[in-house]
Parts: structure tokens; sequence; C-alpha cells
């Protein structure tokens, strides 16, 4: 609609125009701009209560209207606020810029969407995983309390203490766990020596340390981890009896911890602590066995997590092998990258007539020029292209040495060559 | 007054002392010699819109002048050889250039270069002993290449009055437009009022008219600088870019600007024809769609007869 009312008022401006129009009647006769007047207008170096003046005038009188225009069109002046500025990279004004133009837009956005697609989905599936596996210790511990139960253990409400496990599967909470364990099951030999106790938890949290500094932290907090460990005695033909029930118990809880994930020949599952200690509480406990088993334990607990991602983490090692090469290669590569873009900074810079320019987005700029300057867009084989050559020759070879668009910073004033 | 014009004065030898060191080479000029030429600029350009203007103005603007073209053109008036080499051997392409561009042929422009030379030098001897140099007019505002090609047009445009060409031309045009008139007055207002209807053109004409004259006067009513706009672009028909270029905007600018200016100048015409001639909002609208059919069935004719 608001086209439609345009071109009306057009239309009828345009019939104002012919010489039968009102308009066509200008007054004349007042003093004309004078040569002087005539080149500051055409050149836009007036202060701006004079050219205001001179634009009344202009408006006017035809003669003068024609003389400026003419002279404004060969010198092609426009106003340094209202210059078409061309952007060149550098600085932060112009990073952020670059953020923002259409090509990053287009490309760079979709890709970072992609990015966060795929780190939102590793994460959901790292959390399935971890909830898989919480699943498979719980699937366990039920196992162990099936054994426990089956043999009658009076010491199964020593693992009441594994939930923790099935809340938390990572190494340092498992050997804490473990500890936690072993305070029961030395909690429930009340008969242990003191020395040979404080001794057999020695080894104990020896060997959890290698495992985890957490796990002895843990140990050391827990206030029945003092309490002493079963006594080593000499073996009896009980123990004898206890040792071969061990190894019979010991293999099929191992079976069970085969089916849920990795098979280890040397670790056993927690339920082998209550194997060991009922075997215990029958009987002296053979010192070095029960540190042996608890060893196991703290072992197994650390092994048991870190076996159900075993064949992911082999998985990962042989993918981490397989980029090796090409991720000692990358560096290489960037390198000559490097290089190659530092040759062409290098070959984008030149110096002619004794200015410097450098290359940007296709177009050679003057290294003085600044894009608040006011600059003169023109056409090289112009009518002011030609013009500009004859009073200033120096454009004229720099605009002759260096091809495609420049821009050239001459007397406060940019020259934008095409 | 007088504390006014001697800070004025105390401004200008600073900016002319200023001038000076700043130009690459200042042709031994001082500042007597500087100051007067200066002060002549800063009178017409400045103080003239705005007597009461700053010291801050004053000082911006001599220090936008140029210096080193201001330099050579006060030593070459001056009567300093060097400095007239200096001026012939770096402007002789530009006069030739410019002078081409105002001629019609090659021999024309060597004419006119030479003339341009002459009246530089200033053949004529004033009668304290100076030549009457046109060098003389030259302010140092913009540059001396600018400034000799508005030399150039001038004297251009003033050896073709003097030759009666553009007088006649005139008197052409003005034969023209009588005989196009005597036609009007003759023919019907438009080429769609030859329809059957006596009393549907009638009303079209007198609608017309009147819209023409409220046109008119809202074109009167606008800013110089949109009446410039205006001027530039129907009347002398000059493109967008180039009215952009006379005055100093983008053609994007210049396009948004004609836009506006259209658009006022429509609810302009609307308010004087409601306003002063009594017209309802609804004839007012209905005229504006009637007269701009008829105008562009008219100019479409136009276009016709042009081509043929």
């Amino acid at each position: 609609m608001k086209q439609e009312r345009n071109n009306e008022i057009d239309l009828l401006l345009r019939r104002l125009s012919r010489p039968d129009g009102n308009g066509a009647r200008e007054q004349l006769g007042e003093q004309h701009l004078d040569t002087d007047e005539l080149s500051a207008y055409a050149q836009n170096a007036l202060p701006p209560a004079a050219r205001a003046r001179y634009i009344e005038h202009l408006a006017e009188c035809t003669s003068c209207r024609k003389l400026a225009t003419e002279l404004s069109l060969s010198l092609g002046a426009t106003t340094a606020t209202q210059v078409e500025t061309v952007p060149v990279p550098g600085g932060l004004k112009a990073f952020l810029a670059s953020l923002f133009s259409p090509l990053v837009l287009r490309y760079a956005v979709p890709a970072l969407g992609m990015i966060v697609v795929m780190v939102i989905g590793f994460a959901v599936l790292r959390r399935q995983q971890h909830s898989e596996r919480a699943d498979l210790v719980a699937q366990a511990d039920q196992q162990l309390e099936r054994v426990n139960a089956s043999n009658g253990n009076p010491a199964a409400p020593a693992s009441s203490a594994t939930p923790q496990v099935s809340l938390d599967s990572s190494p340092e909470n498992t050997a804490g766990v473990v500890n936690h364990l072993d305070t029961a099951k030395s909690a429930a030999k009340p008969e242990a020596k003191p020395e040979s106790g404080a001794a057999a938890t020695g080894i104990a949290t020896d060997s959890i340390q290698p495992v985890s500094p957490a796990s002895r932290a843990v140990s050391e907090l827990q206030p029945g981890a003092a309490a002493p460990a079963p006594a080593a005695t000499p073996a009896t033909p009980a123990d004898v009896a206890a040792q071969k029930k061990l190894d019979e118990t010991e293999k099929k809880p191992a079976a069970v911890a085969e089916t849920v994930t990795v098979t280890e020949p040397t670790t056993a599952t927690n339920a082998n602590a209550s194997v060991v200690k009922k075997a215990s509480d029958n009987k002296n406990e053979n010192a070095d066995q029960n540190a042996k088993a608890k060893t196991g334990q703290e072992t197994r607990g650390f092994y048991r997590m870190g076996e159900l991602s075993g064949a992911r983490r082999r998985e990962e090692a042989k993918r981490e092998e397989a980029d090796k090469p090409a991720a000692e290669e990358r560096p290489a590569k960037t390198t000559k990258d490097d290089a190659k873009e530092k040759d062409r900074d290098d070959a984008e810079t030149r110096s002619v007539a004794g200015r410097q320019f450098r290359k940007a987005r296709g177009i050679w700029v003057d290294t003085a020029y600044d894009s608040s300057t006011a600059t003169v867009n023109m056409a090289r084989g112009s009518e002011q292209f030609r013009a500009l050559i004859a009073d200033e020759p120096v454009i004229g070879t720099i605009a002759k040495q260096l091809d495609g668009e420049v821009i050239v910073v001459w007397k406060g004033r940019a020259y934008r060559i095409r | 007054m007088e504390a006014r014009s001697q800070e004025i004065e105390r401004l200008i030898k600073q900016g002319a002392s200023r001038l000076l060191a700043r130009a690459a080479d200042n042709r031994s000029l001082s500042v007597d010699a500087l100051a007067p030429r200066v002060s002549a600029a800063v009178v017409k350009y400045l103080l003239r819109g705005d007597p009461s203007t700053s010291a801050a103005n004053i000082n911006k603007f001599v220090d936008e002048m140029q210096a080193d073209d201001l330099c050579l053109i006060i030593a070459c008036e001056s009567g300093d050889e060097k400095a007239w080499n200096d001026l012939v051997a770096r402007f002789t392409a530009t006069v030739r250039s410019a002078a081409r561009s105002a001629s019609g042929s090659e021999d024309a422009a060597a004419d006119l270069a030479q003339s341009i030379w002459a009246e530089l030098y200033g053949l004529r001897v004033r009668e304290d002993g100076s030549r009457a140099s046109k060098l003389a007019y030259y302010s140092g505002r913009g540059s001396l290449a600018g400034w000799l090609r508005a030399v150039v047009a001038q004297l251009s445009v003033d050896s073709f009055r003097k030759q009666s060409k553009l007088v006649q031309a005139e008197e052409d045009a003005d034969l023209d437009r009588l005989a196009h008139d005597a036609q009007l007055s003759e023919a019907p207002a438009f080429a769609a009022s030859s329809v059957a209807n006596p009393e549907s053109a009638l009303t079209n004409r007198f609608a017309q008219t009147g819209m023409q004259e409220a046109l008119t006067q809202a074109v009167r009513e606008l800013a110089a600088e949109d009446r410039l706009l205006v001027k530039l672009y129907y009347f002398d028909n000059l493109r967008l870019r180039e009215a952009g270029v006379v005055l100093g905007v983008h053609e994007a600018t210049a396009s948004r600007r004609l836009a506006r200016i259209q658009t006022d100048l429509r609810q302009r015409v609307s308010q004087i024809l409601i306003d002063e001639r009594g017209w309802t909002k609804a004839e007012a609208e209905r005229s504006f769609a009637e007269v701009a059919q008829h105008l562009e069935t008219d100019l479409e004719a136009l276009i016709k007869e042009e081509s043929f």
C-alpha cells in the first residue's frame, strides 16, 4: 500500500518536473556560487552552516546545481560520517563481528550444535553404562548373599554394608566398602590376637594403598578398622579342612564373577571374604591366609570395577594406539600449515610507492587505512579514476602494481579502487 | 566586539603558524603572508554562517585546510618562480583532463587548458601593479586539484555563454516549452481524457491542477536538502547513486531519503487539499489514484512518442 502511495506521488513529481510543470520555474537571479564554493561543496569540505546555505541555493539554482553535480561526480566526494566503510579484519571488534559473519553462522553454528548433541549423547551413554555396572555389582552382591545364606554364615549381616557398592561403583569407594567388610569380619572374630591382627591389618592396608589412597583413608576413619584381625596360628587338620572348603567355595563365587564380566584367575569375589571368615570362625585362622584373602578382596574390589569395563578399555587402548600415529603426525602438519600461513601473510603484505598494503578479504588495504576515514569509491578506467591519477600519479602507480581492489589513503582521504 | 576581533585574529595567526608547520614545503612563507588568506576563508565559510562560533571551531576549520596547496598558491601569487613551475608540473595533467571532460574535442580542450593557465597566471595587471590572477580565489578549504577542476568547469560554462550557444539552447528550450503548453491548451489534459465522458475529463483535469499546485507548494516547503534531492532526481534526471554523490551520502541513504520524502509529500499534499482547498479525505484519496492512473497513461504515451 505504501509503495503504491509512493508510486502515485512519484508520477506526480515526474509530471511536475516536465517543462510545463510548475516546478520547472525556478528562482534565478540570485548570486551564484563562486569557483571556490563549488569546489569546496563538491569536495564536502564545508562547515555545516555554509554547506546548508549552499544546499539551499543549489535546490533552486539549476546552473549552479549542474556545475556542482558535474564536479561532485568527477571528484566523487562522500561524507566522512555516512561513508561506506570496508570491514578490515583486526581488533576485538572485528573479531567479534567475524564471529557473527554469515559464513560462521552458516557453518560453525550447526557444527557447534552437532558437537553439543554428541557430548550430550556421550554423557547419556556413560550414565547408562554406570547404571549397568551398578546393576552388575548389585547382582554380584546378591550372589554373595545367596552364598552366605546357603552356607549359613552368621556374618551375613556384615554384607549389609555392601549396598553402598551399588550406589557408587568407583574403585575408591569399592575399596572402602571392602574395608568395611573387613571391619565387620574382624568384629566377628573376638578371639583374634592383637599383634598378629595388627600385622594383618597392616598388610591389608598396605595392599590397598597402591590401589587407592582413598581406601586407606576410609579404613582409618572406620572405628572398627583398628580392631584386631584374626591371629595367625599354626596349621591344624581343621585348618586343612577349612582350606579345602575355602578352595571349593572360592571357585564358586569366582565362577559367578566370571559370568558377570571377565575371567581373572587370581581374583575372587567378595563372597570369599565371608567364606574365609566362616572358616576362621570354626578354627584359628592362618593370618597369612587371611591377609592374603583380604589383599585379594581389595584387589578384587578394584578389579571387579575395572574388569566390568575391561573390554571397553582394551578397545579404547586399541583406538588410542591407532590414533597415536595420526596424533603424532598432526603437530607436524600444523607446523607446516603455520609455516604456509606465515608465508602467505608475508606474501600478502606489499610495499608500493613507500606505502604498506595488506591483503584482507581479497582487497589490498593501506595499513594507514582507518574505517572512519572518508572513502571515495571508483572503478579503474572511470573518468573519476583518470581524474584522480592525473592529480595524484602515485595513486595510479599503486593501482597499477596492485591487482584487484585497492584501498589507498591519500592526503587524509581513502580511495577504494575497484 | 573589539575583544572578539582580537581573539579571532589571534586564533587565525596561531592557525596560520600551525599550517606552516604542517606543510611539507612551506615555501619559506611567513605567518603574515598566510594569515590574510586564512582569515578570508574563516570569514567566508565559518563566521558568515555563525558569527559567534567557538574558538575550537575556528581552530578545527584552520587545521582542516590544505596546508601544502595553500602555501604553493600563495608562493605563486608572490612571484615565486619555482612555485609556479611546481604548480604547472603538478597540475598540467589535472587541467588537461578537466578540460577534456568539458570540451567536445581535443583542440577545444587544448584551447581551454591554455586559457585556464593564462587566467591562473593573471594576464591583467591591477592598478597596484599586481596581476589579477584567479589564484586569489583559492581558499585552501578543498584540494587544489578539485579547485582547478571547478575553475575549468566554470570557465568552460562562461566561454560557452560567451559564444551564445547556451543562450540559444535556453531559447530553444523556451520555444519547446511554449509549443508544448500550446498543445496542452488545445489538446485534452491527458491521453486518457479522450474518453467519451467529457465531465469525467474535466473533473480529472481539475483534480490534476489542484493536486499539481498542492504538490508544488509541498515541494517548496521541503527542507533544502530534501528539495535538492527531489530536484536532482526528478528534474535533473540523475540516478540515485549520482544524486547521493552530490548530496554527499551513499546511494542507499539517498534511496531511503527519497522514499521518506515521497511519503511526506503525499501526506502534505492531502493536508493542503483538505485544509486549504476544502476537499474531503475520500476525494483526496480517490483523486490521487485517478490522477496517478492518468499520469501513467500520459507518461506512457509520452515515452511512445519519444521513441518514434
